[in-house]
């Protein structure tokens, strides 16, 4: 149980994306473009969304429209929407369904005993790794072109974001979620917060990916900047009451929280930059 | 003035008479007996008569003053109750138990004042429960529990003792102290009402005894009005042999008569 | 009997020591070194330093909760054994914890913790209520261990489904590890808010289960006998019973169901009091506080990243000495 909770609370959290592996090849090689795409992820709504053609756009996710989590909330418009069940997705007869490497797994076997292509995604844990995405996600769509451009407007911003406020000085960042996780090394956001100007602490005491840090060794660190990680903050929550806990209100009494909107961070794509320039600029 | 006088007392539960317009009297210097078949309603009335159930009808006096008008408080000080098969239901020294017949003196912050460690005493002297005042209540005989049961109720030192069948599952010895007992606290202004379900006991302990049977008073007056032979076979449908000589009456019972349904 | 039992004040004193020292020990345990002592006159010259945040702000008000609740459950353990005249009976086994649990699960994950500063603590109190009235209408007036265990079962059974049912619905991304929480416990990571809200509760609830001392010494020779005692014996059964619900209601709804806390700590005291229940009742809110102190630092101890809840630690501890206690009271109470 452990596990997958660490897993749902991982996908809620920080649902970014990587290519995937067993199918790619066969994907990859298809010469026919797919005109009727189905996305049961919340990632890879928002990676069809920006890359595709609405015309090859099936369906997608009801959380899709959740204008919190979701980028492109705003460009979904009439597009039907499902909730990742095989009964709601086989009606739009798919020639291709995409979604999320720990979607349900239930579901992808089930989809593809029918006969379904499913293509999973799995977290990039680098900018690099994104480019590397977007690449296959063209490959799969048939929008190479489109993904090219796209990566090279995301080089382009980064370099001008870093020399922005290359004049501001380094800041320390530890990231508190509920339940008392923090995020460390080996992860997007560890890459983001370098790119951005800050040092994150988690990962300098040592803590890799997605782990509970003791709120003890938060006050130790005193990080000029403390990031509440809002993601799903809901005060009727034990989870989210970690991070109302007064002592924080005391240790960031001269500092900043930062709340990074969760529709920047949520997805691995092109609106990593938008995240990093918000960091920055907080610097 | 009497002791206790209760008039008229009724007691149902649901539409099930269980008592109906019982009176009873008990004067200074009496023991008084209850008497009468399994389920007659005798502990019901006891029941009744200590305030532990309240009538449905009917008036309780202790020496003249109506028991709704005194506190719980004096209630508790004049009287005490002894519970068919009274019995501890934690492992708590013979002295711990007699000393809980002080709370209705004490208030509730207070440990026991000297008084009552006298009282106390006094109590362990009445009923020969001295020599185990420190054992555990629970490793005692039956007979011995009894009396410590029975300490308890004199800590309290009440005019009044309702015992509901003390002597039941003790041996000859020990019903004859605990019936002493009792009838030695019967005197100058104190009382006692005893059920009973040895008849000779009752005839020959009790001042006064009172034959219940179906939730009625059958008849009551002294042991010797009340032994008769008829009496005993219209209320327990029993044939008996009543003999007196000059400890009492005692009565034998010899054959169940056989058209008798209680 | 192994034990001699010891009079009041020593008894008292020697616990009140105890407790000292164990809390003053639970300050000291955590995953970062600080200097009790520097961090003190820190907090005195009121300059905010890691120590003292440390010491005031995350250790103090975990070691006051796990003292207060620890408190709650050895007093509520002794309270409910005394009434029910039996020595298993203890809120989480029969069903208490649960139903405070269920209740603070309603208040606080349908947003009406935040109507007023009781409200979670009085759900606590409700769901608490609740669930000692079915106990009662459950078992009568038996005093079988069968009777009043089965009766548990049930209570828990039903209160822990509706737990989890509630969290089903409830939105929040975290259902499952709180159910965890709600189920078996904790005070990691609570702060100084949750002990200001469950504490007027809680010490309201101590009161009327002290005042009602001499009621569970009266009914050591049973209900009748209390009655005849000058004891409103129902109505005094139900202030106890208010008084149980309130306290361990606002216990569990800011640290969720610790169990066996109440059944360990009386049993273990009872024999220094020579039985008696109205003398068991402080010292087992002083043995209750001192286990579970003692309870949290073994937690910390054993896992430093805070994964191990109290209350797995508690059942681990408490349910083999449940059997036991169910072994030796077989054949007198059954």
């Amino acid at each position: 149980m452990n596990q997958q909770s660490y897993t749902s609370v991982l996908s809620a959290l920080m649902i970014i994306l990587a290519v995937l592996s067993s199918h790619s090849s066969a994907a990859g090689g298809s010469a026919v473009r797919p005109q009727r795409i189905v996305s049961i992820g919340l990632c890879t709504d928002q990676l069809l969304l920006m890359m595709a053609q609405r015309s090859q756009i099936a369906s997608l996710t009801t959380s899709a429209t959740n204008l919190q989590m979701s980028y492109m909330a705003d460009a979904v418009g009439d597009i039907p929407l499902n909730n990742a069940s095989v009964e709601e997705i086989i009606p739009y007869r798919p020639d291709l369904i995409v979604g999320s490497h720990f979607a349900a797994r239930d579901t992808t076997r089930f989809l593809r005993q029918l006969g379904y292509e499913v293509n999973l995604v799995t977290l990039p844990t680098t900018i690099e790794e994104i480019y590397t995405l977007l690449t296959r996600f063209g490959e799969w769509t048939g929008n190479q072109a489109r993904a090219a451009s796209m990566i090279a407007k995301m080089k382009r911003e980064i370099v001008e974001i870093q020399a922005r406020y290359a004049h501001r000085p380094e800041k320390t960042m530890i990231i508190y979620s509920p339940n008392g996780y923090t995020i460390g090394a080996n992860t997007l956001e560890n890459d983001v917060l370098k790119y951005a100007g800050f040092r994150n602490l988690s990962a300098e005491m040592g803590i890799v990916g997605f782990k509970k840090i003791s709120l003890e060794k938060v006050i130790e660190a005193r990080p000029d900047f403390l990031q509440l990680d809002n993601h799903v903050f809901n005060r009727d929550s034990l989870a989210s009451s970690y991070l109302g806990h007064p002592v924080l209100d005391k240790l960031v009494d001269n500092k900043e929280l930062l709340f990074i909107p969760s529709r920047l961070r949520a997805c691995a794509g092109p609106m990593v930059t938008e995240a990093i320039d918000y960091m920055a600029k907080k610097r | 003035m009497s002791l206790l006088s209760g008039t008229n007392l009724s007691y149902r539960i649901g539409d099930l008479s269980i008592l109906e317009g019982i009176d009873i009297e008990v004067k200074p210097g009496e023991l008084v007996g209850l008497i009468g078949p399994n389920g007659a309603g005798k502990s019901t009335l006891l029941r009744l008569l200590t305030c532990v159930e309240q009538a449905h009808s009917g008036e309780i006096l202790y020496e003249g003053r109506d028991v709704n008008e005194l506190s719980a408080e004096e209630r508790a000080r004049r009287i005490g109750y002894l519970v068919q098969g009274a019995k501890a239901y934690w492992p708590i020294t013979v002295e711990k138990i007699i000393g809980l017949g002080r709370i209705p003196y004490q208030k509730w912050w207070r440990d026991a004042s000297a008084e009552d460690d006298e009282k106390v005493l006094q109590a362990m002297k009445i009923t020969e429960t001295l020599a185990y005042r420190n054992r555990i209540v629970t490793t005692l005989s039956g007979g011995e529990q009894t009396l410590v049961m029975l300490a308890r109720i004199f800590a309290t030192d009440p005019q009044l003792i309702f015992a509901d069948e003390p002597v039941a599952a003790l041996d000859p010895y020990h019903q004859l102290h605990v019936m002493e007992i009792l009838r030695d606290h019967a005197r100058d202004s104190r009382g006692a009402v005893v059920v009973l379900h040895d008849l000779s006991l009752a005839a020959r302990f009790c001042d006064r005894l009172y034959l219940i049977n179906h939730g009625e008073l059958h008849c009551a007056g002294t042991p010797t009005e009340i032994m008769t032979a008829e009496n005993i076979a219209e209320v327990y449908g029993v044939k008996t042999r009543i003999t007196g000589d000059a400890e009492g009456v005692s009565v034998i019972p010899v054959s169940r008569l056989g058209d008798h349904h209680p | 009997m192994k034990f001699k039992a010891i009079p009041t004040v020593p008894l008292l004193a020697g616990l009140g020591i105890c407790l000292a020292v164990v809390f003053y020990c639970a300050l000291l345990v955590g995953p970062v070194d600080i200097s009790i002592v520097e961090a003190s006159m820190n907090w005195i010259q009121k300059e905010s330093s890691i120590g003292s945040l440390i010491l005031f702000d995350i250790r103090l008000p975990r070691a006051l909760l796990a003292l207060f609740i620890g408190a709650t459950l050895g007093l509520a353990g002794a309270a409910l054994q005394g009434l029910f005249r039996n020595p298993l009976a203890e809120p989480g086994i029969i069903g208490v914890s649960n139903g405070a649990a269920l209740g603070a699960v309603l208040v606080f994950y349908f947003g009406y913790a935040n109507i007023a500063w009781f409200a979670l603590p009085f759900g606590g109190l409700a769901g608490a209520l609740v669930s000692v009235v079915i106990i009662f209408m459950l078992i009568g007036n038996s005093r079988s261990n069968v009777t009043l265990i089965l009766a548990g079962v049930a209570i828990n059974a039903i209160g822990g489904a509706l737990i989890a049912l509630s969290l089903n619905f409830a939105p929040n991304p975290y259902a499952i590890q709180e159910i965890v929480f709600w189920l078996l416990g904790s005070v990691s990571n609570r702060s100084i808010n949750e002990l200001m809200i469950a504490l007027p509760f809680m010490l309201v609830g101590w009161g009327i289960i002290l005042y009602c001392g001499r009621f569970l010494n009266a009914l050591t020779l049973g209900e009748e006998t209390a009655s005849s005692m000058g004891f409103d014996v129902k109505r005094l059964r139900w202030t106890l019973v208010i008084g149980v619900a309130a306290s361990v209601g606002a216990a569990v709804s800011v640290a969720g169901n610790i169990g066996f806390i109440g059944l360990v700590v009386p049993h273990l005291i009872r024999p220094f009091v020579g039985h008696e229940p109205r003398r068991l009742l402080l010292a087992s809110t002083l043995g209750g506080a001192i286990l579970l102190v003692t309870a949290d630092i073994a937690v910390q101890l054993l896992s430093s990243g805070g994964e191990l809840k109290l209350g797995v630690f508690t059942s681990l501890v408490g349910g083999p000495f449940f059997l036991f206690l169910i072994l030796k009271t077989r054949n007198t109470l059954l």
